[in-house]
């Protein structure tokens, strides 16, 4: 038994599955959320089904490869039931997308969703009377007041039992040439619409919605707030009141906790290795990065609330005229944005976007957009040697990445892509307030993810780290890290960075590692100082290792050199070739090289 | 052709061009003949426009709306 969750984007069927299916996957206001079909099982008349959520479609005729995902889908698997996910407030559009299921013959249920706002606007939709012209079930719910689920629950139950059957539809267009039959779909739609609609007015939500657009989208406005926007979360993130939690991080970390691991160690009369490897390998590796674990937190509920306030549209939007200049369109502003969270997932949204040049180019330009996981290194670094403007430096660093995928953007379109324009369509959705609950449940995600991360990855990465530092190349245990494996690769490879000014072995370790995971250049730049994880003998130290003005290259090459190996491997799979790949990782080290050496030099040349 | 696709007005589907690489797109979202759609405004750099159209609002380039065969209904 195999029901599939169809619909619009946008429309609701990830929160329809979440609550179905008590998943938590992640949902947000702007269409293209959800790009890959999604699994699980809900429970009918005590019976388990499983439940496919799919990635919200406008047509089963689609251009993009996230929208063919489903129609494949739909048509290859043959599911028992559809169930047909329509947002009630865009009862038109979204009807044509029915129309085109019921045409296949496949079972199916229709849920208007969001029938609260429709009710709140005064709209009244008969559905009986939809029921019985479509002939097949019809149930009004609100996904996110969860009304109705009883009622749709009651429903598939009925097609378990076989209770339901579904006649063969047709809209009357089957000699009609495959364009027409578009127009012919509507047309019955606004007879449909006529009959099952009442009292259809200009909503007050939409209405609020395009009051606010007048002024988030005003012609000399909507760029100064959309910078407004981004600054005030940097300076949320990287505040003093998040700064303050970062220190009690720190001191229960190393002023407590590492000291009574390091007695108790002691008391039970552990070797000494095991003591090294916990004290100076572990607790600072992992906890160098946790200290930054506020900071991460608070950038992804700012970004869940953009995400969720229906912003996300506006901002690709307005980007679509800058972005066509290089033959790409504001769609391609969606994954840039969600790379400021994490890189894989940017990824992976490049699916929404309707060429495969686009989405090829699209794809070498995430790397630039500045993740999470590298906002230790900045808060670090600028911490210590830009302490005053802290918040405007790393703003400078993550405007530098936009800035630098723009002109790669630009140089790739003139040389390997040869982009046209493309057809650009962006749908709006309303602006909605954020729900708390699923702002914390989606931050809480993130969280997880990063503590797993640190337990997982970080834990290996630590004590391989660790191990190469302790020991010389002939395998013998030393207490001087000059002396150490790390110090002969990083050696080898520092030539390299002395351009840049930051060829110490020290820096090019931290940029080995950095590749295993982007936090790793905060904690192997403390294990390689030896400092056990005290943040003022890391501080001392990495003044020794860096001038600010090497400190703000080495940040600006950290920013743009690779992406980390998960990000790697998705690239691998997204592009499906091995020569992309390659190719777009040469390209971003050699980008960040020309770049950090142009920010060292003429810095140096301007007396910095 | 004048240019009917300015903030303010709105306008009346007459005709869809199948030739032109946007129109199968526009009909999917809507666009048939005889509909109406109303010209919101424009973003920052002029580009794209915000179209409203069966109750709900969605941005088009212009080059895209060429697609469209239309009249003026009222500005």
């Amino acid at each position: 038994m195999e029901i599939v969750l169809a619909g619009n984007p946008n429309s609701g069927k990830t929160s329809l599955f979440n609550l179905l299916t008590g998943s938590k996957q992640h949902v947000g206001n702007w269409p293209g959320v959800t790009v890959e079909k999604k699994e699980g099982k809900i429970t009918v008349d005590g019976g388990q089904i499983a439940l496919i959520d799919t990635p919200g479609i406008y047509t089963l005729d689609p251009d993009t490869i996230e929208q063919k995902v489903t129609r494949d889908y739909i048509f290859k698997s043959k599911p028992d039931l559809i169930i047909n996910i329509l947002d009630a407030t865009n009862f038109e559009r979204n009807l044509y997308l029915t129309l085109q299921l019921r045409e296949s013959g496949i079972p199916m249920v229709i849920a208007l969703n969001m029938m609260d706002e429709v009710e709140r606007d005064g709209t009244v939709i008969n559905t009986q009377a939809l029921s019985q012209a479509l002939g097949v079930p019809v149930v009004g719910i609100s996904a996110r007041t969860e009304s109705g689920i009883r009622e749709l629950y009651d429903i598939i139950g009925r097609f378990m039992r076989h209770e339901i059957t579904i006649q063969p539809f047709c809209t009357g267009c089957k000699d009609c040439t495959k364009c027409k039959s578009g127009e012919f779909r509507y047309h019955l739609i606004e007879s449909i619409a006529a009959n099952c609609i009442k009292t259809q007015e200009h909503g007050e939500q939409s209405n609020i919605s395009e009051k606010i657009d007048k002024i988030i989208l005003n012609k000399y406005l909507a760029i100064p707030i959309f910078f407004a926007i981004m600054f005030v979360i940097f300076s949320l993130t990287f505040g003093s009141l998040v700064g303050r939690l970062s220190d009690l991080i720190s001191y229960l970390l190393n002023g407590l906790f590492a000291p009574a691991v390091s007695s108790a160690l002691a008391a039970i009369g552990a070797q000494q290795w095991i003591v090294m490897l916990i004290s100076k390998g572990i607790i600072p590796g992992i906890g160098t990065v946790l200290i930054f674990l506020p900071q991460i937190s608070v950038l992804f509920i700012l970004m869940s609330i953009l995400e969720d306030s229906g912003y996300m549209s506006r901002a690709a939007i307005m980007m679509d005229k800058v972005f066509s200049a290089f033959g790409l369109s504001g769609s391609s502003f969606i994954p840039m944005i969600m790379g400021f969270g994490c890189t894989v997932p940017a990824l992976m949204s490049c699916r929404i976007l309707p060429s495969e040049k686009n989405r090829k180019l699209t794809m070498m330009l995430t790397g630039f957009v500045s993740c999470s996981a590298r906002l230790p290194l900045y808060t670090l670094l600028t911490g210590i040697f830009f302490k005053k403007y802290q918040g405007l430096v790393v703003f400078s660093l993550y405007l530098l990445g936009i800035v630098v995928a723009a002109v790669s953007a630009l140089l790739l379109n003139k040389t390997v892509f040869h982009n046209d324009n493309t057809t650009f369509v962006m749908e709006m959705p309303p602006y909605r307030l954020p729900k708390l609950r699923n702002l914390l449940l989606h931050t809480w995600e993130k969280v997880k993810g990063f503590l797993v991360k640190a337990g997982t990855t970080l834990l290996v990465a630590s004590i391989i780290v660790w191990a190469f530092q302790s020991f010389t190349p002939h395998f013998v245990l030393t207490t001087d890290p000059a002396a150490s494996i790390w110090a002969v690769i990083g050696k080898a490879i520092a030539p390299i960075f002395y351009p840049l000014g930051f060829g110490t072995w020290q820096a090019a370790t931290a940029l080995i590692t950095g590749i295993a995971a982007k936090e790793m250049l905060v904690s192997t730049l403390s294990l390689v100082s030896s400092t056990g994880g005290n943040i003022a003998l890391l501080h001392q130290a990495m003044t020794s290792l860096f001038t600010p003005l090497a400190a703000y290259s080495f940040m600006c090459f950290a920013l743009l050199y690779l992406p980390c190996i998960s990000a790697i491997v998705t690239m691998r799979k997204e592009f499906n070739s091995l020569k992309w790949t390659v190719g777009t990782l040469a390209f971003d080290f050699s980008v960040a090289w020309v770049v950090a050496f142009i920010v060292f030099n003429v810095g140096r040349l301007l007396g910095l | 052709m004048k240019n009917f696709f300015q903030p303010g007005n709105l306008l009346k589907v007459k005709a869809v061009n199948y030739d032109h690489q946007a129109s199968k797109m526009l009909i999917d979202m809507g666009f048939t003949p005889d509909t109406l759609i109303s010209v919101k405004n424009s973003a920052p750099f002029g580009e794209p426009l915000i179209i409203k159209i069966r109750n709900y609002t969605l941005a088009l380039r212009k080059n895209d709306l060429l697609a469209l065969d239309v009249e003026l209904v009222s500005h």
